[in-house]
């Protein structure tokens, strides 16, 4: 029970935390499908759990990402170079297929978010594609933008090139500095002095 | 577009009302005057437990016999007693039992955690009760959970 929960709990500690990326949301519901998948056969065992189970519990995450998920979420993670190892691990390990969470592939989800962003703007959707297709074939050297992992998303992007992520910059800056859920805001409240409030009352 | 991300001000919505908030998100979804309409990640993550809890019979009666054994513990105030002095004696501090709610994040794996820690004091519960005859007696059904659960 406790192997079965604990890496749940640990992303729900973690995205309740202050300095959870947004990016992250995407990639905690990846690692508790992996989790799922691959439980030790005596875990497995104790809570007689079957194949059609464990693709039952895979169902059940892609449904609970379901309630909140929107492509912006996929486009995060995608942008995210923290987790491009971790995209191509679980890529290896399982299947492609494995990653998408959502209704579609991560790609395609990309640029669902990228269309919804410039709404009727053709022209801007072009730059915009082309700018995320340049991203996602950048070389990962040491002069890459994005080669110290350890930042915040939001701050490799705020210092990504001008030259190249023109149009792309400032709304992944907005989308990396999203808060992964209503604690941010509750917190934000608390320390604000506004929980009883007459305006709040 | 872009006018939008130079300091654009961010307005969040809260009620405590789960009904409230799931319709803003879906009204917020349908207009396109919104770009994004996010949910609460850790709700959703607190939910899937509960989803497991429910939808998988060996996980539900697992939940089930440990908010019996910390209720039927508790609720004795003698063998409540005797379980802090064995606690004592066997860790060095007393321990309390963490319960299950719907409602707290994170109860079902504390729960389970914290008794997986104290089982064997909770194993030597009904000798302890035989041999220190105390006027206290351990019900059947809990005896019978001590005896053949495993945590």
């Amino acid at each position: 029970m406790e192997v079965l929960l604990s890496v749940v709990y640990s992303c729900l500690s973690y995205l309740e935390g202050d300095e959870s990326t947004f990016s992250s949301v995407y990639a905690c519901f990846l690692a508790v499908a992996h989790h799922f998948r691959t439980l030790p056969p005596d875990v497995r065992a104790a809570l007689d759990l079957s194949n059609a189970d464990v693709d039952k519990m895979h169902t059940l995450v892609c449904h609970c990402l379901k309630t909140i998920f929107l492509p912006t979420h996929a486009l995060a993670f995608r942008t995210d170079p923290l987790f491009d190892d971790l995209r191509d691990n679980l890529a290896k390990l399982h299947m492609d297929a494995f990653l998408n969470l959502g209704d579609l592939t991560i790609l395609q989800e990309c640029k669902k978010a990228i269309k919804r962003m410039v709404a009727i703007d053709i022209l801007l959707n072009r730059l915009m594609q082309s700018e995320f297709g340049l991203y996602t074939i950048r070389v990962e050297d040491n002069d890459d933008d994005f080669a110290d992992i350890f930042s915040m998303p939001q701050h490799m992007w705020a210092l990504a090139d001008d030259s190249v992520y023109s149009h792309l910059k400032k709304p992944l800056l907005a989308i990396h500095k999203m808060p992964t859920g209503a604690s941010a805001g509750e917190r934000n409240h608390k320390s604000a002095n506004r929980v009883h409030s007459r305006n709040r009352s | 577009m872009n006018e939008h991300f130079v300091g654009a001000p961010m307005f969040t919505f809260y009620s405590d009302s789960p009904s409230v908030m799931i319709k803003l998100r879906r009204l917020c979804i349908q207009d396109t005057e919104f770009l994004f309409a996010f949910g609460c990640s850790p709700h959703v993550l607190h939910n899937l437990c509960m989803d497991l809890v429910k939808e998988f019979p060996v996980v539900k009666l697992i939940v089930k016999q440990i908010v019996f054994l910390v209720k039927s513990v508790c609720k004795i105030h003698l063998i409540q007693q005797l379980f802090d002095k064995i606690c004592k004696e066997k860790y060095g501090i007393t321990l309390v039992f963490i319960l299950f709610t719907k409602t707290r994040w994170g109860t079902v794996r504390d729960a389970a955690k914290r008794l997986n820690r104290v089982w064997t004091a909770m194993c030597q519960l009904p000798t302890e009760i035989m041999s220190n005859d105390l006027d206290v007696d351990l019900p059947n059904d809990l005896k019978d959970l001590i005896l053949t659960a495993s945590f």
